[in-house]
């Protein structure tokens, strides 16, 4: 069955290179952008009676503009009671500040924490997991 | 209190003493608390010409044989002089005759060396003068010569009460050096005293007021001690004051408080106030306090310091953050770039990731040059500050914007006095208006004509210049906490930089300021920059 991947940052660059990566391996994977969490959230809005369109995965940046990484995971976890499809969340982020690790994993909703760049052999991993 | 018990049971062990030593019957050592006690030798200075008197005087001496007497007899009145100094007698037995003045020349020249030795005049007869006549003349007792057999009793009576009249004055010498000395204590001080009723009503103040609050004593007696305490430590005192009245506790200290001094300003004092209603003589309050102005000050200033290098220290944290996430975010993408180059044969591929590292090093420069521009801001210690003449300096930097200005159709009210000046450094003061007010600009609000007012206020240590537009607003329960940070934009504007105010916040705090916003999302928000005075 092919899976959904969604990331969602604001750094272009970064997002066309991920999207590569995953492309690269060959495997029965979709994969959708978004700038920012609240352009993420809004689409998610409008799915919520097409749940098979929602992501099975997501990566998300902290620091963006209009709606933060954080601020996506506050809304995320209100809309999550509306949902029946289970989403794996993983952060993904430049910063290796102590403060937002410990934030992270305050959320059990984050099923973990990568520091950027996002190898191949990780996103092998989180879809063998899945 | 201690030591008058001390001296009153020093006083009844000297009569005991006394009384023991006189008794007849009484051996020669004499056990008083343990301590062994010898009775001593009573001298005697007898001036008498009669050979039968001075038999007779020596007779009844020779009586008490457990006493010992020492008895110097004189005949002429040099004698008597030089004898006197000499012996130092404890007691004088003198002739008196009323034809001539040998006995009272004698008393006279006691009185006025000896005072405290009893002097006994033995006489002829009573004669036209009374008893009390002899008396006032300064004897201590008389002996009419046919009674010399009374002579003993009356000898120890004499030696008794000038004994007894010894200790008196010793006692009141004492007590009076006491209170000299308590007194001196206080009004020598340089720590004001003073004594206050319940009601705080001043009766007593030492003289170190006028040295430490600038009033005299006098002016200083019956006010109230609340009158000079600074309106907001009122309660504070009233607390402590009340809390004392009720404990019952001996003590209150006030760590700190502010007393208005004579000139108007206030002094930092500490005080302790100790409860002395129960106490003769005071019945009040005593309190005494010192001034730390000095230490306060010094303290303070160390206070503003440390809070100063916690300032400093945040916005290094802060910007280690920074650096440490805009690099980082770099140097991720250069590594998958290089991956994508390592692990690919594709020709176009890699021209497309050339193009990618291309891009990233110069955003990766850009990035280098801003953080280079905040730390050049931070890091610069002495800064050329001048004199600013805030209203042309303002409308020279909105000239400079009169394109923006007129195709908005913006109204910029400049409501500041026309003098006003302001110390800063020009450079900075330009870049933090003109970043403000494009800001303010550039956030209009769609259906209306943009508003922009710069006012300006003074306050205890800054002078506030404030800007307030009519623009979208901020969230500020959204965005508040990141508004200044860097490569943060909120409005999802293309070229938003997300580096403006961020740089403005760093300028203002450079120049020991801070900058505030306040805002209504939707109707207006205002920029308010704190320039130090």
């Amino acid at each position: 069955m092919t899976k959904s991947i969604c990331i969602i940052d604001d750094d272009e660059l970064y997002k066309l290179l991920l999207k590569k990566t995953i492309l690269k391996l060959n495997l029965p994977v979709f994969v959708t952008c978004f700038a920012n969490g609240k352009e993420a959230f809004d689409t998610f809005l409008k799915e919520k009676n097409a749940q098979e369109n929602l992501p099975d995965i997501i990566f998300l940046d902290i620091n963006m503009p209009e709606m933060d990484g954080w601020e996506f995971m506050d809304a995320y976890l209100d809309f999550q009671t509306t949902i029946s499809k289970k989403i794996t969340i993983y952060i993904a982020s430049s910063s290796i500040a102590f403060h937002d690790i410990e934030k992270a994993k305050k959320y059990s909703e984050i099923s973990g924490y990568i520091v950027k760049p996002i190898h191949s052999d990780t996103i092998n991993k989180i879809l063998q997991i899945l | 209190m201690p030591t008058k018990n001390y001296t009153y049971q020093k006083q009844i062990k000297t009569n005991q003493l006394f009384f023991i030593k006189m008794l007849p019957q009484s051996s020669p050592s004499i056990l008083i608390n343990d301590v062994e006690v010898k009775p001593r030798q009573i001298k005697i200075l007898l001036f008498e010409k009669e050979e039968s008197i001075k038999n007779l005087v020596y007779q009844q001496l020779k009586l008490f044989k457990t006493f010992t007497f020492k008895l110097v007899s004189v005949t002429s009145e040099n004698e008597f002089k030089r004898q006197l100094k000499k012996v130092k007698p404890n007691l004088i037995i003198s002739e008196y005759s009323l034809e001539n003045t040998i006995g009272k020349e004698a008393l006279t020249f006691c009185a006025m060396i000896y005072p405290e030795i009893p002097f006994l005049f033995i006489i002829d007869s009573l004669g036209k003068k009374t008893e009390l006549e002899y008396l006032n003349a300064g004897a201590t007792d008389f002996l009419l010569k046919e009674n010399t057999n009374k002579l003993p009793p009356i000898i120890f009576k004499a030696l008794r009460q000038s004994e007894e009249k010894n200790t008196l004055k010793n006692l009141k010498q004492k007590k009076w050096e006491e209170s000299q000395r308590f007194k001196t204590l206080t009004e020598f001080s340089n720590t004001p005293v003073l004594v206050y009723n319940l009601k705080g009503i001043i009766q007593y103040v030492s003289p170190a007021i006028t040295q430490v609050l600038g009033y005299s004593v006098q002016e200083f007696l019956g006010t109230n001690v609340e009158d000079y305490n600074h309106p907001e430590d009122l309660e504070q005192r009233r607390s402590i004051f009340k809390n004392l009245k009720k404990n019952r506790e001996r003590f209150a200290k006030i760590e700190e408080e502010r007393l208005l001094h004579k000139k108007g300003h206030y002094i930092w004092v500490r005080a302790v106030i100790s409860d002395a209603r129960l106490k003769p003589g005071i019945e009040g309050f005593i309190s005494s306090f010192i001034d730390i102005t000095n230490r306060k000050i010094k303290s303070e200033a160390l206070e503003s310091t440390i809070d100063l290098l916690k300032e400093q220290n945040k916005r290094m944290l802060n910007f280690s953050y920074i650096v440490s996430h805009n690099l980082r975010s770099h140097a991720s993408n250069i590594e998958s770039i290089t991956r994508f180059l390592e692990t690919t044969d594709d020709e176009m591929e890699k021209k497309e990731m050339l193009t990618h590292l291309k891009n990233v090093s110069k955003s990766l420069n850009n990035t280098l040059y801003n953080l280079n521009e905040v730390v050049s801001i931070q890091s610069k210690t002495t800064l050329k500050v001048e004199n600013i003449k805030l209203v042309p300096y303002i409308k020279n930097i909105l000239s400079s914007m009169k394109n923006l200005i007129k195709s908005t159709n913006a109204v910029i009210q400049m409501e500041i006095p026309k003098n006003t000046k302001v110390y800063y450094n020009k450079g900075y003061l330009e870049s933090i208006l003109q970043n403000i007010l494009l800001n303010s600009i550039k956030y209009k609000h769609p259906d209306r004509t943009p508003v922009i007012s710069i006012s300006s206020l003074e306050i205890q240590n800054f002078f506030i210049l404030s800007i307030t537009d009519n623009g979208i607003g901020i969230d500020l329960n959204k965005n508040g906490n990141k508004l200044f940070g860097m490569y943060k934009t909120f409005h999802g504007n293309k070229d938003a930089l997300g580096i403006g105010l961020f740089m403005s916040k760093n300028q203002v705090e450079a120049m020991g300021g801070k900058i505030e916003v306040e805002s209504t999302f939707g109707q207006s928000t205002t920029f308010k920059i704190f320039i130090k005075r």
